[in-house]
């Protein structure tokens, strides 16, 4: 008997003494997401007008002017943006060499006012793919399946980006960008599928160009 | 190891694990500083780890807490010291590899950037 309660006093030490272990080595952390500030790649503040010249077209001609809507577009967004005169210059690169000649930007623009260019190439691009799949019969019997053809229509635009100092003919941003989307609706238009990308695409290069913070986990440790 | 001499350990271990829990609830300021920065106010938890840290320069959590606030702020020299101070205190934490780890990416995107800024 005296033995059994020495063995249980015993228990009960290992177990206090384990808790104690346990209570001085535990951390306790919450986990938050913050936004995370981060450098702009590119400082226009020095900059007294936005120009935003023609556009290079690759491949594919879409059977809309997509070279004037995303100058309208990127102006007015720029605009709102920056609170900066925006203008449209009816003027691009003949070739993608262009882009890495100074002179050639330099020759384009107002010499007196310190301006950036904003030009580039794009690419949009339609498809149509289509899959067999096994779908519910709907009538006869719905616990039954068919094949049948399913159809998307997937629209894809590449935009590639430069920033270019008009006096220097410096570029100081590029980048491109890429975005694809698929629609079920066989009446989906190529025109609205281009807003969407190119809504898409311009909160990218926003989110490089002005830094805008990005949602990020960190952990905050209370002990 | 009679009795009463077993009765009076389990006390005295009992004693130390109370003690050893309420010493561990989260020091005022420490907890201050998470709830503001969970409203969003990182000035304020900025104040309360920095006021941590002065209390006590040896709490991991303090420092690492402190660089989460000067990122968010975007004050990354200030971030990086903190979070190698916490490291050092703590180089096992799992908490603050993960913190250090992201800062680093963050950081190592943005000294490329300063680089590319550079050349041009």
């Amino acid at each position: 008997m005296k033995k059994d309660k020495s063995l249980l006093y015993k228990t009960i030490i290992i177990f206090l003494l384990f808790a104690l272990y346990s209570c001085s080595t535990m951390s306790s952390y919450v986990e938050v997401s913050t936004n995370i500030a981060k450098k702009p790649e590119l400082n226009l503040a020095p900059f007294e007008e936005i120009v935003i010249t023609d556009f290079l077209q690759k491949k594919e001609k879409p059977d809309f002017d997509i070279n004037k809507e995303i100058k309208e577009y990127f102006a007015q967004e720029m605009r709102i943006k920056t609170k900066k005169r925006v203008n449209l210059e009816q003027a691009s690169a003949e070739d993608e060499k262009n882009f890495k000649e100074k002179e050639f930007w330099v020759n384009l623009s107002d010499k007196e006012k310190k301006g950036i260019i904003i030009s580039g190439t794009f690419e949009y691009k339609s498809e149509i793919r289509k899959a067999l799949i096994k779908d519910k019969k709907k009538f006869e019997d719905p616990f039954s399946y068919e094949d049948r053809f399913a159809q998307r229509n997937m629209y894809s635009l590449i935009l590639e980006l430069y920033f270019i100092d008009s006096q220097t003919g410096e570029i100081l941003f590029q980048r491109k960008f890429s975005e694809t989307k698929t629609y079920e609706n066989p009446n989906q238009t190529s025109a609205f599928a281009f807003y969407d990308l190119i809504f898409s695409i311009k909160e990218k290069v926003f989110r490089d160009i002005f830094a805008e913070p990005r949602p990020q986990q960190r952990y905050l440790i209370l002990k | 190891m009679n009795t009463k001499t077993i009765v009076l350990l389990s006390l005295l271990i009992l004693l130390l694990l109370l003690a050893c829990c309420v010493m561990y609830l989260p020091q005022d300021e420490m907890k201050f500083g998470i709830e503001a920065a969970q409203k969003g106010l990182w000035d304020e938890a900025i104040f309360r780890w920095e006021r941590a840290v002065q209390q006590d320069p040896k709490s991991p959590a303090a420092h690492n807490n402190l660089a989460v606030a000067y990122e968010k702020k975007g004050a990354f020299e200030k971030a990086e010291k903190e979070y190698k101070t916490a490291l050092e205190l703590s180089p096992e934490n799992e908490q603050i590899q993960s913190n250090y780890k992201h800062f680093k990416e963050n950081l190592n995107k943005i000294e490329k950037d300063e680089n590319k800024d550079e050349k041009r």
